[in-house]
């Protein structure tokens, strides 16, 4: 029975995920929800919220009482290409071998100062790619570093 | 030898009667139907083109009628009172069309385009109400309606999500703190012959052609209209958004044809798509390794 439940409310939940509308304006407007860590299985929650102003890119990490504003954050592009699909001899024009597309690159780095239990601040540092950059559910992977700590980090576009 | 010669002249006179009717067009067609009668019905009036922005006319099109006009001289830009409605088909497919490397994009937004020439699927093709331009190319066209007393011109879809926009004559001004949506906010007025439509308050739910030419919420769209004679809609836009663009920049002339007697139908968009995972990739070969959210 327990089973059921839990289906039931994977499945409310993967339904309202799938729901989840999709901005197609800039790439990092929105908000990203995922974890970062230094391991797998030691992970932390992360909330990013950005938005796009037409020259720089502002947000918050972790909205609520002890939200953290971004310091820095960019969206670097690298220009990809439409593939083709070819087409095949004909009379005494050879063939003409289709290509693959290359899919356009963008990496995310941003900063962020966060107050650490000791009362210091601790300065972050998150690098990142995005997946399916004109995907509603698009995703960046990526590493951080704090100082000489480092790890991993995944965010998705809710 | 007289049976001979008569066969002989017969030929000539029927290769004279051949010839004549390959060269002159007038005696081997039929007679050219009425101006305005082209392109009835359903996509017909498309131009020829296949919504693939419907510039010029067919070769054997007969001279249109000109522009329709209302009591006061301005111009009929949607269905004639009296007559059974029309749509205007073949709207611009690619704004940028021939002029992609000239749009002044900002970086991000010139790899976001690029991107779309590879996943090509877009929110039309999920049934999502799509603004501006995008409108336009759809299948089955639009029909304009002015509604001379509230001043006001509806622009109905056909083959999409089966919605409209409002573009409202009265005077009036963009309302301060508007929430985005799919068609925004379009304010018209006439420059002699041409509609002028600006268009604020929209969303980045949608794309504004089926290229993929991106933009933000702080894009400013001004579209000029104008009915060039009974089947012809010339059509040009204005992007302004400095989310995405460095510069404004305009399109070229795009034009739609008027397709007659066209009443509306009912047109169901299926939503709540169950494969949505067959979703992103180029509309001749998906890509199912992504997962999309529609």
């Amino acid at each position: 029975m327990r089973s059921v439940r839990l289906f039931f409310l994977l499945a409310v939940v993967l339904t309202m995920g799938i729901a989840a509308i999709a901005q197609e304006g800039h790439p990092l407007t929105g908000t990203w929800y995922g974890d970062f860590g230094m391991t797998s299985s030691q992970r932390n929650d992360l909330t990013v919220v950005m938005q796009w102003d037409g020259k720089q890119t502002t947000g918050i990490v972790n909205p609520g009482p002890k939200a953290v504003p971004i310091k820095l954050a960019r969206l670097d592009t690298t220009l990809g290409k439409p593939g083709s699909r070819g087409t095949p001899a004909q009379g005494n024009t050879p063939a003409v071998p289709a290509t693959a597309a290359t899919p356009s690159i963008f990496m995310v780095h941003f900063e962020v100062d966060a107050k650490n239990k000791a009362g210091g601040m601790d300065h972050f540092v998150f690098d990142g790619k995005i997946q399916n950059p004109v995907a509603g559910n698009r995703t960046i992977t990526g590493t951080w570093t704090c100082g000489t700590t480092k790890g991993d980090f995944r965010l998705r576009r809710t | 030898m007289r049976i001979r010669n008569m066969n002989y002249v017969l030929a000539v006179m029927a290769a004279i009667v051949v010839t004549l009717a390959l060269t002159m067009p007038g005696l081997s067609q039929a007679p050219a139907a009425p101006a305005g009668q082209q392109g009835q019905g359903g996509q017909g009036g498309g131009g020829g083109r296949g919504g693939g922005g419907g510039r010029g006319r067919g070769a054997n099109a007969a001279p249109a009628l000109p522009t329709p006009r209302k009591p006061n001289g301005q111009p009929y830009i949607g269905d004639i009172p009296g007559q059974k409605p029309g749509r205007w088909n073949g709207g611009p497919t690619t704004l940028a069309q021939n002029m992609v490397d000239k749009v002044p994009f900002q970086p991000w937004a010139r790899a976001v385009y690029d991107q779309r020439q590879i996943d090509q699927f877009e929110p039309h093709t999920r049934c999502k109400a799509s603004g501006v331009s995008r409108q336009f190319s759809t299948p089955y066209g639009t029909e304009w309606v002015e509604i001379p007393d509230l001043q006001r011109i509806y622009i109905m879809d056909m083959g999409g999500p089966n919605s409209y926009r409002i573009i409202y004559m009265d005077g009036r001004s963009h309302p301060a703190n508007l929430a985005p949506t799919n068609y925004g906010h379009s304010i018209g007025h006439w420059e002699g012959d041409t509609l002028v439509i600006e268009t604020v308050g929209l969303n980045e739910k949608f794309w504004m052609d089926t290229r993929g030419t991106p933009h933000t919420k702080q894009l400013k769209f001004t579209e000029r209209v104008t009915r060039t004679d009974m089947n012809t809609l010339q059509y040009q836009a204005t992007i302004d958004d400095p989310g995405a663009y460095t510069a404004p920049w305009t399109t070229p002339v795009f034009s739609m044809r008027y397709g007659p007697n066209s009443d509306p139908f009912e047109y169901l968009c299926q939503d709540n798509n169950h494969g949505p995972e067959l979703m992103l990739g180029s509309q001749t070969e998906i890509d199912n390794t992504k997962f999309f959210v529609p």
